[in-house]
């Protein structure tokens, strides 16, 4: 990421100024104030946005299909507003991603949804609702793994299976292969994990380590 | 035989010649001799005689796991049309059943009403033009259309499930047009259905009748599409009732030019004609606009 400038319409200050920085294969957290830019900066990698100025460069060069099939995206949402069942949901979203109704089964069950399968999303619980939310953005087996506060409103079950599933990436990226895990979160639950912190604030990058 | 930890002795004077001509102190042999040792070692470590191939393996196995780009063939795009072809809501549906419901009674009291003439509840004068007839499936394509292209923009303003479906392989306008496509069918579909199930009123042949109900459908469609696309939902909704109001108030001083008013035969269909015209273009403009969609404008802030 080189220089990037990202500002939304309406806003005088730039939700990102200038940002240069550069992600690591396995677990990156990103970390700030709330309105410091994290969730901006995750939807500049996820594709969801475009910076107006500077440029933002994916290991896979060739952009659109190849690149959001590859993409998995936790958005910060505590829930969806859907009545769809939690199943339905999930079949529904892999197939806008041209996924064959297999890969749902697993995810399912990697994250203990099993029990839920037929119960509306809108009225599935906070933190069931996180799960569900973090097991579609496993859907792609995405090599870029992009979380928008995934501690947030989890239960100790999701933590636990975040927590093992952000492990597998670090050691994927630990045996070579192109695997990466951004996480934004305020607090240092995450740390341990981590190959590379980055400090935002104001839209601009204070430091990492 | 030579020691092998001892430098040889040619090797030696050469390091002694080379020092003196760069002006270096001699090295002395001892110092010599103990490197050649960890020299002679360091050859000693046997090098795996599975090392190179190994390495070969694993680059060319990390090579293709890079370069493993998933691809989009005509699979994807089919779970991708079957995946909104059933999930589409039942709202859709039910406002779709509501609209031909309200078609086939139309159609009823034109053949048996005897005289009734539905301009006595529309909107202004039902353009009824001279030599043609009246319609409920013709009377209702326009707000089946239009039922069609603003539920083919539902997820917008939904917030994290615009993003949810944002993060898709498929092009914002590639999913536009499957979704409003699927919706387009099955409203035709319904329109065919109930037009073999309804006694038709007037004397047009079943080609005329299916063009006289179609194209004002698929205008609808095409133009809350892209008013939809540009100003979201509510602008389509204005948009689609804008257009109600012209081709129903207005519809009657237009005479035989009138959209809904049913021609004689596909020769006199010019304004039908006209209006698939105008469809395709503005399915092709919504789409194109499509582009311009992101899950940024649905979710909003930061």
């Amino acid at each position: 990421m080189e220089k990037v400038t990202v500002s939304y319409p309406g806003q005088a200050v730039a939700a990102l100024q200038e940002l240069s920085l550069r992600i690591s294969p396995g677990v990156t957290l990103v970390k700030g104030a709330s309105g410091a830019g994290k969730s901006t900066l995750l939807r500049l990698l996820a594709g969801l946005l475009q910076p107006a100025e500077g440029r933002v460069c994916h290991p896979w060069q060739r952009a659109g299909a190849a690149f959001y099939a590859r993409v998995g995206y936790l958005p910060q949402a505590a829930w969806v507003d859907q009545a769809l069942t939690v199943e339905g949901g999930m079949r529904y979203l892999a197939g806008t991603r041209g996924l064959p109704a297999k890969v749902v089964g697993p995810v399912l069950e990697r994250w203990e949804l099993e029990g839920f399968r037929r119960q509306r999303l809108d009225r599935l619980s906070g933190g069931t609702a996180r799960r569900w939310l973090l097991a579609q953005s496993q859907l792609t087996n995405p090599a870029l793994w992009l979380l928008d506060e995934p501690l947030s409103g989890l239960d100790a079950a999701g933590v636990v299976t975040l927590k093992r599933e952000l492990a597998r990436y670090r050691a994927a990226a630990a045996s070579g292969r192109q695997r990466y895990a951004v996480a934004a979160v305020q607090d240092d639950r995450l740390d341990d994990l981590a190959v590379r912190i980055f400090w935002l604030d104001r839209g601009r990058l204070r430091c990492w380590m | 035989m030579a020691d092998k930890r001892s430098p040889d002795r040619s090797f030696y004077q050469d390091l002694r010649e080379g020092a003196a001509l760069a002006g270096e102190p001699v090295p002395d042999w001892d110092d010599v001799a103990e490197v050649t040792a960890l020299l002679a070692e360091a050859d000693r470590a046997l090098v795996p005689p599975d090392l190179v191939p190994d390495l070969v393996k694993a680059l060319t196995e990390e090579g293709e796991r890079t370069e493993e780009e998933p691809s989009l063939g005509a699979g994807s795009l089919l779970r991708l049309v079957w995946a909104e072809a059933r999930f589409m809501p039942l709202a859709f549906f039910a406002t779709e059943a509501v609209l031909l419901a309200a078609a086939l009674l139309i159609n009823y009291v034109l053949v048996r009403g005897g005289g009734f003439s539905p301009g006595d509840w529309l909107v202004g004068a039902f353009p009824l033009g001279p030599g043609g007839f009246a319609d409920g499936f013709t009377l209702v394509a326009p707000w089946l259309g239009a039922a069609a292209g603003l539920f083919s923009l539902r997820p917008a303003g939904r917030g994290a499930w615009a993003e949810l479906e944002a993060v898709s392989p498929f092009s914002p306008g590639v999913r536009l047009l499957v979704r409003a496509a699927l919706a387009t069918i099955a409203a035709l579909a319904g329109t065919v259905v109930g037009g073999l199930i309804s006694q038709n009123p007037g004397s047009a042949t079943s080609a005329t009748l299916l063009l006289a109900r179609t194209a004002p459908l698929l205008l609808a469609v095409g133009w809350a599409l892209v008013w939809a696309v540009r100003f979201g939902a509510g602008g389509g909704i204005a948009a689609s009732a804008g257009l109600w109001v012209v081709l129903t108030a207005l519809g009657s001083r237009l005479g035989g030019w009138s959209l809904l008013f049913v021609p004689d035969g596909l020769g006199q269909a010019a304004p039908q004609w006209a209006a698939l015209a105008v469809a395709a273009a503005c399915w092709a403009g919504a789409v194109w606009q499509a582009r311009r969609l992101s899950a940024l404008t649905a979710a909003g802030g930061r």
